[in-house]
């Protein structure tokens, strides 16, 4: 039953988002011409081009993998391959923890360190700018690089380092040679999914972008002074005020459908040739021959090219271990108000201030009903990856998963607002915002299940058909104890990052003050929450009192999702004493 | 300078032994047999021989390769060591590139030299490993495409590119059928009068048929006799 319910949700959701937005697409006028080639956006006159949108998430995005990946992949490589291997487990475990900082935390620290950065190098006012954005984005989406990159490196048999290391290679040499080769394709999958991740996000680049229609390059020169100017991206624009101003029918609400449909489909496109390359990174693939070039250096030379690209790995490594330091010690060392007990339990005051109380109870809510609702789907569903559909369906099945895991959670929250919103006449309701959040937390419990159902040993399997249980049971006493660990540990992960979502919950869930700490029924009954709260915080960050609150707040919801991670390391621990 | 010399070397995990102790020599132009039952620990021995092992582990004793105290030196000359120690692993690991570049995978890092020059030793060093006949009209194909033999034997020719002094070889048949251990085994004969071979296998016929000498390991699961 709940493999069944399991399976059918990745399909229905894209559908389902699918439908959405080409309903809306139809609802009005649309010239897909002059969207496509226009850069003037202007509703007031009926004039919808997207090209500066385009243009804008294209720079940003640019700017955070030209940054993140070099960055991220020599960082993955000093972890795996340089490093001793008592570090490998702590620093791994670190990139998994930053993954689950909320992007809302990072727009925060980028309003107060990185805009008056910006503004200094360039000059400009302010400092809203695709730039800030570009940066911020390539500090967000370096972990995705560093996790992904470093599975693609561990998959690396020891046996080819070894061999190669036999014929007398240096270090970084049989990294080059024997190493980076093995790997590339899972290297270039973990550039892949954060380049995808990058197009996604909305909050950080939403506050940091300007948010300026109609800023496109005159010529190719134009492009780089462009950078350190504001700008508008497609998913700062469906997260500004004209979504819920457009109505849901007409020609600026078709308009604003076709600017998601664009996302939508670069995205899944990223994403899905992503996971797939990094599903295959094993084989080799076919070369052209020769690849006989002849060698470089000799002898000394060769050993001290070793020791300096050794070196350049580990400064790599250590920007990275930097940055994540940066951001936990900027939080920290601001969030005064947080360690004051009165805070978490004071009522918000408007926009400027007060305590958390109805923010904090609120999320605990949200991230509560979604864990309820999430946690028997990603069940059925990763036992149905890992054990019940055919294998060419379990391949799709699972590739769709993680497709979902990657559409742009600011799209989740359109597509919430429509269906529960307008459509089902919920108005705001903590439940349309849980259920969203819950689709969001399904896949990674579905794919830790079908992982640890994956690893269950084969003779276990044997063992107990061996003693005629049918496929149910063998399901129910077999497989369900060996998953349960999975579950929780991947649940738990899923909703650490859900905690954190803000641009969904915006839309369906919350309002910007006056909602009650509890809510009474489902229509019509808002709540509040942490990342939104920080999110209006964040924009009155100028005044002292506001900005008080809002590290307070950000602390605060680093603690909740940390706490999540942390609740999961019991799980794991299970897994692994249960597969060893 | 005799190639190899082994005294009371022993592998241990934190102090504690699980290999050897052993003590062993490798004369020049000879073949010696390094024997011993399975979990003996000979391809651990092997890997010492050439600073090879993985992390934990770590050898004592004094190891002496072609002059090199192995246990003392710093990692930074193990490289070069190796590049004339040459140690050919029991798994058939080809990288993913074609069966010339294979063939040259070490030597193009280690010597500079003109391409052509480089050709030729991967030629003379294929066809040292028996596997000329078989490879000479498509060396631009995928190694990949090779079975497990050929595989074993373009591992012998990597190594014998490099124009080793000394072959260390960790059970070159293992994985073969009769008539490819056959062509392993006589590309062995071949070239053992050139260079200093050890070669670590369970087989006892096999040791017999390559080498004039064979050293047996201890047996780590019972004490030795006399105790």
């Amino acid at each position: 039953m709940a493999a069944g319910a399991g399976a059918a949700l990745p399909v229905v959701v894209m559908a389902a988002i699918v439908v959405f937005l080409v309903v809306g697409v139809r609802s009005g006028p649309l010239a897909w011409g002059h969207l496509l080639s226009s850069p003037v956006w202007d509703p007031s006159r009926g004039d919808y081009g997207a090209t500066a949108m385009i243009f804008g998430t294209a720079v940003v995005s640019a700017v955070a993998l030209l940054l993140a990946a070099p960055l991220g992949w020599a960082a993955a490589v000093a972890v795996v391959e340089v490093a001793p291997a008592r570090w490998r487990r702590p620093l791994q475990g670190t990139a998994e923890l930053l993954a689950v900082v909320p992007s809302i935390v990072y727009g925060l620290v980028g309003i107060v360190y990185l805009r008056p950065f910006v503004a200094r190098l360039a000059g400009v006012p302010g400092g809203d700018s695709l730039l800030a954005a570009g940066l911020v984005l390539a500090v967000m989406v370096v972990p995705t690089v560093v996790a992904v990159s470093a599975d693609a490196l561990d998959a690396v048999p020891r046996a080819t380092r070894e061999a190669a290391a036999a014929c007398g290679l240096t270090r970084t040499e049989v990294i080059r040679s024997a190493v980076l080769p093995a790997a590339r394709r899972g290297m270039g999958a973990a550039a892949l999914l954060a380049l995808a991740r990058a197009l996604g996000e909305t909050i950080a680049v939403f506050l940091l972008v300007g948010r300026a229609d109609g800023r496109f390059p005159s010529s190719v020169g134009d492009v780089l002074t462009r950078l350190e100017r504001p700008g508008q991206t497609l998913t700062t624009k469906l997260n500004g005020p004209e979504s819920v101003l457009a109505g849901t029918s007409g020609a600026h609400w078709a308009a604003l459908c076709a600017l998601g449909l664009i996302l939508l489909a670069v995205v899944v496109v990223l994403t899905a040739a992503g996971q797939r390359r990094a599903q295959r990174s094993g084989e080799p693939r076919r070369r052209a021959p020769a690849g006989v070039g002849t060698g470089r250096l000799a002898g000394r030379a060769r050993a001290g090219a070793d020791r300096a690209l050794r070196a350049g790995l580990w400064v790599a490594l250590a920007v990275v271990v930097a940055l994540v330091a940066a951001v936990v010690v900027a939080v920290a060392t601001r969030a005064g108000a947080a360690f004051d007990p009165s805070f978490w339990w004071t009522p918000a005051r408007g926009a400027s201030g007060g305590g958390i109380r109805q923010q904090l109870a609120g999320t605990v809510l949200l991230v509560a009903a979604a864990g309820v609702l999430a946690a028997p789907v990603g069940l059925g569903l990763g036992l149905v990856i890992a054990e019940y559909a055919h294998r060419g369906a379990a391949q799709w099945l699972r590739t769709l998963t993680l497709t979902l895991a990657g559409v742009p959670s600011i799209l989740l929250g359109l597509w919430g607002y429509w269906l529960f919103g307008t459509r089902l006449g919920w108005d705001k309701s903590w439940l349309a915002g849980a259920i969203v959040l819950a689709v969001l937390a399904v896949p990674p419990a579905a794919v830790a299940v079908a992982a640890a159902v994956d690893a269950l040993p084969p003779d276990r399997r044997e063992a107990a058909g061996a003693l005629g249980l049918r496929r149910h049971q063998l399901v129910r006493s077999v497989l369900v104890p060996q998953a349960v660990p999975g579950l929780v540990t991947g649940l738990l992960l899923g909703l650490a990052r859900a905690a954190g979502e803000t641009a969904p919950l915006l839309f369906t869930a919350t309002v910007f003050s006056g909602a009650p700490a509890l809510p009474s029924g489902v229509h019509n009954s808002p709540v509040s929450s942490l990342p939104t709260h920080l999110f209006n915080l964040a924009q009155d960050a100028a005044e002292p009192a506001a900005r008080r609150a809002a590290w307070g707040s950000a602390f605060a919801l680093m603690a909740v999702a940390g706490l999540l991670v942390l609740a999961a390391v019991p799980a794991r621990r299970s897994l692994r004493r249960r597969t060893a | 300078m005799t190639p190899v010399v082994a005294d009371g070397l022993a592998v241990g995990l934190a102090g504690r032994r699980l290999v050897g102790p052993v003590s062993f020599t490798l004369p020049t132009g000879a073949a010696l047999g390094l024997r011993g039952p399975s979990g003996s620990g000979k391809s651990t021995l092997l890997r010492a021989l050439v600073g090879l092992l993985p992390a934990p582990l770590a050898a004592t004793g004094t190891v002496r390769v072609l002059g090199v105290d192995v246990t003392s030196a710093p990692a930074s000359a193990l490289p070069a060591l190796r590049s004339r120690a040459v140690l050919v692993g029991q798994a058939p690991v080809v990288f993913p590139a074609s069966i010339l570049a294979n063939a040259a995978f070490g030597l193009r890092h280690v010597e500079r030299l003109p391409r052509p020059a480089l050709r030729a030793r991967c030629e003379a060093a294929l066809d040292e490993a028996g596997l000329w006949d078989e490879v000479a009209d498509r060396l631009g194909a995928p190694a990949s495409e090779l079975s497990v033999g050929q595989r074993q034997r373009l591992c012998l020719a990597r190594a014998l590119a490099l124009d080793p002094e000394v072959l260390l070889l960790d059970e070159p048949t293992s994985a073969l059928d009769p008539a490819a251990t056959a062509a392993v085994e006589e590309a062995v004969v071949r070239l053992r009068h050139r260079r200093s071979v050890l070669v670590v296998s369970h087989d006892r016929g096999q040791l017999d048929r390559l080498c004039e000498e064979v050293v047996t390991l201890p047996d780590p699961f019972r004490p030795p006799a006399g105790r």
